[in-house]
């Protein structure tokens, strides 16, 4: 882990522009405004060529774009290049999305980029490498000298990084810009350690990136679509089902499920005491949860603070069951309408291979539930599976069906699958048998 | 002209594609499944035949599942797609199993009404698939099944390394009217039988294309 958390110094040091030290192709990413930006930040006066595109001046020191924007739109649009796997992803999920592909493919690494930006908005770079991994973060099949890029678009904002990394981690501080309606607002670029906002050069801070110590000066309000889209990011990729069977007293106060799962009761119950101020979240996933486990779940009670889960017709407290006792499928189950419940409206939910354990009458209950729930709170609800039943119940909705297909390596992935095929041709069969005969999502078989 | 032979059995899916291209050497006879779904499944392909199992009213009122599949495989190659040509021509090929020799006209029914269930599943996409249906495909019951014709050669069965100690007893006329006294044939188990074997070692099971026959009356077990 040495390597990744090279810490951010607080040495200023003033260089001259012409010093930047740009170790990546922009010319390859061509949406990117990178030269036009840093011309704009760095020397202001300088003329640009016309061939460039054409950024507007930065902001002066002071931040001066305070106005809220118009737009409140909080959906993401990820691109990244050369993380693990994934050479280019560029995606703007919304509703409910099915992510599929062969194993290797890429899709639990599209969560992992979706969570490592929302921890490294919140808690800085050490904790997000902690979460997802430093190591063999580049992709091996491009050479060291090429970074790791994540762009995250939120409404008007844009929120650029880029990583130097060796295979064991982090080789020098990391590069970050971040554009508002197009306008480059702040920089730091790679093996620097200060960074520019406007025509500020400041020292860069030990644990926060740049954008969140904008963020928590309190003046950049146009940023608050984005802070509030990248910080409701939730990734449930594995759940630690151990933790949740055990029988431990609730905690208060904890209204969002964490990524394994483990404050499940604690959640639910603080729902339940406080129907009102938790919007009815509590009834809303009894209610789904009834329909997916119909012989397993009626109820859930919480005595002494310890969670004891009622069956249909049980006729008195000693029927409550503890959760150790309860099927793995309907804790999976409850644990994915938890953390959908959980959501802020118009946020953006990942759950990885949402199958696991289920029945395919709960996986369609399950998915009929969340598409109800994603339809009334604008949320976007990411499911990840190999599972034929689950590909079946986006028959209606094949545009929502997204394939990390590398069969056009210049293509930027997932591809819906009406690009890979037509809607014509999909309707004749169930999409879940046309995984089975491997027409998407397929590992190279022969043949 | 591209042909698309969308068949129900393993013989078939060996054979008549390469069969053809001698016949017709200026067309080009694809099988469907392809190779790779084969060699991805090889125990779940090629598509089921609906015909194994002695066909009722019901099933046409409710035509199975197997052939409501090879209905929309059919659309499917009828169509073509971005990643696929379509077929010039699709042939859906299925043997008239001896459970429903007597009623061919019930056989084709059900297809019939598998097609009309499939086309009104479909919302946007029915009448370009009804056109593709009914102008590229075509839906054939093989009579007697392919097999059968091995005992239509007198040689056939040596050459396919058949001990002459076990010939079967052939009828003249029509070669599926198969019967055989042979008792090492009749004793058969599943030791003989690759297709059981294959299967696991549960020894009631039989093979699926077996049906509700007779194993003495079936052609196909003679070649297990």
């Amino acid at each position: 882990m040495q390597g990744c958390l090279a810490k951010r110094q607080r040495r200023l040091e003033v260089l001259p522009a012409t010093s930047v030290r740009i170790m990546w192709d922009a010319a390859s990413h061509p949406s990117v405004t990178l030269l036009g930006s840093v011309g704009s930040l760095m020397a202001p006066g300088k003329k640009k060529s016309s061939s460039r595109p054409r950024v507007a001046k930065a902001a002066p020191a002071k931040v001066a774009e305070r106005a809220i924007p118009a737009s409140s739109d909080h959906r993401l649009t990820l691109r990244v290049w050369n993380f693990r796997n994934l050479l280019h992803l560029e995606w703007s999920p919304s509703g409910v999305c099915l992510l599929g592909g062969p194993n290797g493919s890429g899709k639990s690494t599209t969560l992992d980029a979706f969570l490592f930006l929302r921890v490294l908005f919140e808690r800085g770079h050490e904790a997000a490498f902690q979460r997802v991994g430093a190591r063999y973060f580049r992709s091996t099949s491009v050479p060291e000298s090429e970074p790791v890029v994540f762009e995250l678009d939120a409404g008007s904002v844009r929120w650029k990084l880029r990583f130097p990394m060796a295979s064991a981690g982090l080789k020098d501080t990391y590069g970050e810009e971040l554009y508002h309606q197009g306008r480059l607002v702040l920089r730091a670029a790679m093996f620097q350690q200060s960074w520019n906002l406007g025509t500020d050069r400041l020292p860069l801070d030990d644990v926060r990136c740049c954008a969140k110590v904008l963020w928590d000066r309190g003046d950049a309000g146009w940023m608050k679509p984005f802070a509030d889209a990248v910080g409701a990011i939730q990734v449930y990729d594995s759940y630690w089902l151990p933790q949740v069977e055990r029988s431990e007293p609730v905690e208060p106060r904890q209204s969002i499920l964490h990524g394994s799962g483990a404050n499940l009761w604690s959640v639910l119950s603080n729902w339940k005491s406080a129907p009102i101020a938790s919007k009815g979240r509590f009834e809303w996933v009894m209610s789904a949860a009834r329909k997916a486990f119909p012989d397993q779940i009626s109820t859930i009670e919480f005595e002494g603070g310890f969670p004891l889960l009622f069956p249909p017709g049980a006729s008195g407290p000693e029927s409550g069951l503890p959760p150790e006792r309860a099927a793995d499928g309907l804790l999976t189950g409850l644990l994915h309408l938890t953390a959908v419940a959980g959501a802020r409206p118009g946020s953006l939910v990942a759950i990885d291979e949402m199958e696991n354990q289920l029945h395919p009458h709960a996986i369609r209950s399950l998915l009929s539930s969340m598409r109800a729930r994603a339809e009334e709170d604008d949320l976007t609800i990411i499911v990840t599976t190999h599972s034929p039943v689950v590909m079946n119940n986006f028959r209606e909705e094949p545009e929502k069906v997204f394939v990390l297909d590398r069969s056009e390596p210049r293509r930027p992935v997932p591809i819906p699958i009406t690009e890979l095929h037509s809607e014509d041709w999909l309707a004749q069969a169930k999409l879940g048998s046309l995984y089975e005969r491997l027409a998407f999502g397929s590992p190279p078989v022969p043949g | 002209m591209r042909v698309a032979l969308l068949v129900t059995g393993r013989t078939e899916w060996h054979g008549l594609a390469i069969a053809l291209r001698r016949l017709f050497p200026g067309h080009d006879f694809t099988t469907v499944p392809t190779e790779r779904e084969a060699l991805s499944s090889p125990d779940q392909f090629p598509y089921a035949g609906f015909t194994s199992t002695r066909l009722t009213e019901a099933d046409e009122a409710d035509p199975p599942e197997s052939a409501l599949e090879l209905v929309g495989r059919a659309a499917q190659e009828a169509l073509g797609d971005r990643r696929a040509n379509r077929a010039d021509v699709v042939v859906v090929l299925d043997d008239l199993e001896p459970a429903n020799t007597h009623q061919p006209g019930r056989v084709v029914q059900v297809f019939r009404s598998a097609v009309e269930r499939h086309l009104a599943d479909l919302q946007g996409s029915r009448e370009s698939t009804r056109r593709a249906l009914r102008e590229r495909v075509s839906f054939h019951l093989v009579v007697p099944m392919i097999e059968a014709w091995f005992f239509g050669d007198p040689g056939a069965l040596a050459k396919a390394g058949v001990p002459a100690t076990r010939p079967p007893s052939l009828a003249v006329t029509d070669p599926e009217a198969f019967e055989t006294s042979d008792a090492a044939y009749a004793a058969a188990t599943e030791a003989f039988c690759p297709c059981w074997v294959s299967r696991g070692r549960d020894k009631k099971r039989r093979p699926k294309w077996l049906g509700s026959s007779s194993r003495r009356n079936h052609p196909k077990a003679y070649l297990q």
